[in-house]
């Protein structure tokens, strides 16, 4: 099964969570919508166009042709990130993150530490001096 | 039409030129920054404002946001990463112009096209206004659906060759945006019980997510970029007589698009610029060329979002009704400052408004020399090895995500909305629909559903009424266009050619 029609398939099933979800939902009265009106006719069209889809999905993914490991483990370099982000000191967890992302990406040690650093650092007094935000 | 001597006033105060320098280099910022819009510059600066005087603070806030909407399109044009939601429309063709090695041209056309937006909204916002916010005021909830739906259509022009992948991620976008509180009874819808979701989806982070991360990933997986190392690419800014005598009409076209979307409330210049340049697509010659880095496809769209600048002054100032969020912020720092926007003001205040006028166009003047000259050095961004572009958008983005809120959720927002874009992409699902789903999604729907209780369930409300009418007419011209549109069998284009994975 190409990537498209799962796409579409997870597309259907989700549509169809959706409407489910909305049957509790007040539907109105008097001819005066309440709010389960949109999401479940949204649903529902996204549930016919997914249909489509799953018939004819089109174009597929192009191959990865470079970073294809990286791709991923960048990814959840993001989700680290985000996890750690009120639990390590900003700019400590933002070198890290860049540190490892450049050397995932196939920079040098001498080249992606200074930067990573720099970066970092930089990021850290426009938020905080700049902006006034608070990490 | 304000006194032609109170408009000359500010000109030739120095002190409105340095407020205006300051605001715009602080829109710089905002508009550069993927993550950062004019909204956030114009609400992190307002209580600045305070301590200084009522016309000031007006010039400050002023050339940021000025700035910051032709700033927005640096990025989009160079790292086809919005940096604004406004620039959206603009890496559309922006972007294939750098990959061609034309990215002075496109920041050239950019800074062009930003100034002429503007300075043709100033013309409708002093010739017209009172008028325009006349007409303006007589929409009703059925109006407002029908401006909304007629934004939707768009979906068809900004999907390419994959209709119903777009009108999938179109209806994504909407579903989205019914997350949260229902605006009208209360109602929780898909918050799953968590107190984080009862605001409903931020746009800001989704679009980082979708815009700025998602695009790294795809980037990283994809060809590396040889045609982005060009040195020549910062030379030719300027289009030459051939290539500039087609773009007047789609400038032209733009900005009244720009100028009319920023008049009606809550559609800002995101929405100004996609419609510009679906519109302008249509009316092309060569409309094969758009989304591959048509330089009317560009015009269109920056004309577009910049005029709308104008056009949302005309109801922020004559009615006190904010044409977008950044509107909004504005009408706070005027309050602030003891002033009241809305009808009277045409009338006691003329002076105000005049000032407003000339500080408008000369934050526009000091954009367009600054997108000129300070343009050339952007470009050499260009120059930068992915990696460390990577590197700074993904960090940038995610810590613009969380100074919205300073919340930590807006981060995880983010981080999914872009795993879950480069999955959609990778597949061939273009990402412009949904984000037009997201923007206009609670503006039809809150205006549908007033709409049906004002006429007590009756769909007739929406033909009745003439303006509901002639924009569902346009929405449905619109979505037939490509039946009947030249080249065949319809308008639809490959799916390499508009906005789509590639570009979008």
């Amino acid at each position: 099964m190409s990537g498209a029609r799962v796409v579409a398939f997870v597309m259907a099933v989700g549509s169809l969570a959706i409407v489910a979800t909305t049957l509790a939902w007040p539907g109105g009265n008097a001819g005066v919508p309440g709010p389960a009106l949109v999401p479940r006719l949204l649903g529902v069209a996204l549930l016919l166009v997914a249909l489509v889809l799953v018939r004819t999905p089109g174009t597929s993914a192009p191959p990865m042709v470079r970073h294809h490991l990286a791709v991923p483990a960048t990814m959840l370099l993001l989700a680290v990130y985000a996890a750690g982000w009120r639990v390590v000191p900003f700019g400590v967890l933002t070198a890290a993150v860049l540190l490892t992302f450049f050397r995932l990406t196939g920079t040098r040690w001498t080249v992606a530490l200074p930067t990573a650093v720099g970066m970092a650092v930089t990021l850290q007094l426009l938020f905080e001096r700049g902006l006034g935000v608070r990490f | 039409m304000p006194d032609p001597s109170l408009l000359l006033a500010p000109l030739l105060s120095f002190d409105a030129w340095l407020y205006v320098l300051i605001g715009v280099g602080l829109g710089v910022l905002f508009g550069s920054l993927p993550g950062f819009t004019a909204t956030m510059g114009l609400a992190v600066l307002t209580p600045f404002t305070f301590w200084v005087k009522a016309d000031q603070a007006i010039a400050m806030l002023l050339g940021l946001l000025v700035s910051a909407i032709f700033s927005g399109g640096v990025p989009a044009i160079l790292l086809n990463t919005p940096g604004t939601p406004a620039s959206i429309a603009m890496t559309w063709d922006g972007h294939p112009l750098a990959r061609q090695g034309k990215a002075g041209l496109a920041l050239g056309l950019n800074a062009i096209g930003a100034f002429l937006g503007i300075f043709l909204s100033l013309v409708v916002l002093l010739l017209a206004a009172l008028p325009l916010s006349r007409l303006a005021l007589r929409f009703g909830p059925a109006e407002y659906f029908a401006v909304a739906v007629f934004g939707l259509s768009t979906i068809v022009g900004v999907s390419g060759g994959s209709m119903w992948k777009g009108m999938a991620t179109g209806l994504i976008g909407l579903l989205l945006a019914v997350i949260g509180l229902d605006s009208i009874t209360g109602y929780p819808r898909f918050t799953f019980g968590q107190p984080e979701l009862l605001d409903g989806v931020s746009f800001i982070p989704v679009m980082v997510g979708l815009f700025g991360i998602a695009e790294v990933l795809t980037q990283m997986a994809g060809p590396a970029r040889q045609q982005l190392d060009g040195s020549a690419q910062t030379s030719g800014m300027l289009p030459t007589m051939a290539e500039a005598r087609p773009l007047w009409a789609h400038g032209l076209r733009g900005s009244l698009m720009g100028i009319w979307i920023g008049i009606m409330p809550a559609a800002g210049a995101d929405v100004g610029a996609i419609l510009a340049w679906d519109q302008s697509r249509r009316f092309s010659k060569t409309p094969e060329l758009f989304g591959k880095g048509s330089l009317e496809g560009l015009i269109a769209a920056t004309t577009g979002a910049n005029a709308g600048i104008g056009g949302s002054l005309v109801t922020t100032l004559a009615l006190g009704i904010p044409g977008d969020s950044a509107a909004a912020v504005l009408i706070g720092a005027l309050l602030m400052h003891g002033l009241q926007p809305g009808p009277l003001l045409f009338r006691n205040r003329p002076d105000l408004v005049a000032t407003i006028v000339a500080l408008v166009f000369m934050a526009s003047l000091v954009t367009l020399v600054w997108g000129l000259i300070g343009a050339r050095l952007l470009a050499k961004i260009l120059r930068i090895r992915d990696q460390f572009l990577w590197a700074t958008v993904l960090a940038v983005s995610l810590g613009g995500s969380y100074a919205l809120n300073q919340s930590t959720g807006d981060v995880w927002t983010a981080v999914a909305a872009g795993i879950f874009g480069f999955a959609l992409r990778r597949q061939g699902f273009p990402m412009g629909p949904l984000v037009l789903g997201l923007i206009l999604g609670p503006m039809a729907e809150s205006n549908l559903r007033r709409a049906l209780a004002l006429s007590e369930g009756s769909l007739a409300t929406f033909v009745t009424r003439p303006i509901s009418l002639v924009f569902l007419v346009l929405a449905a011209l619109t979505l037939l266009w490509p039946l009947f549109s030249k080249s065949g069998t319809d308008s639809r284009l490959p799916d390499s050619s508009v906005p789509d994975a590639d570009t979008l």
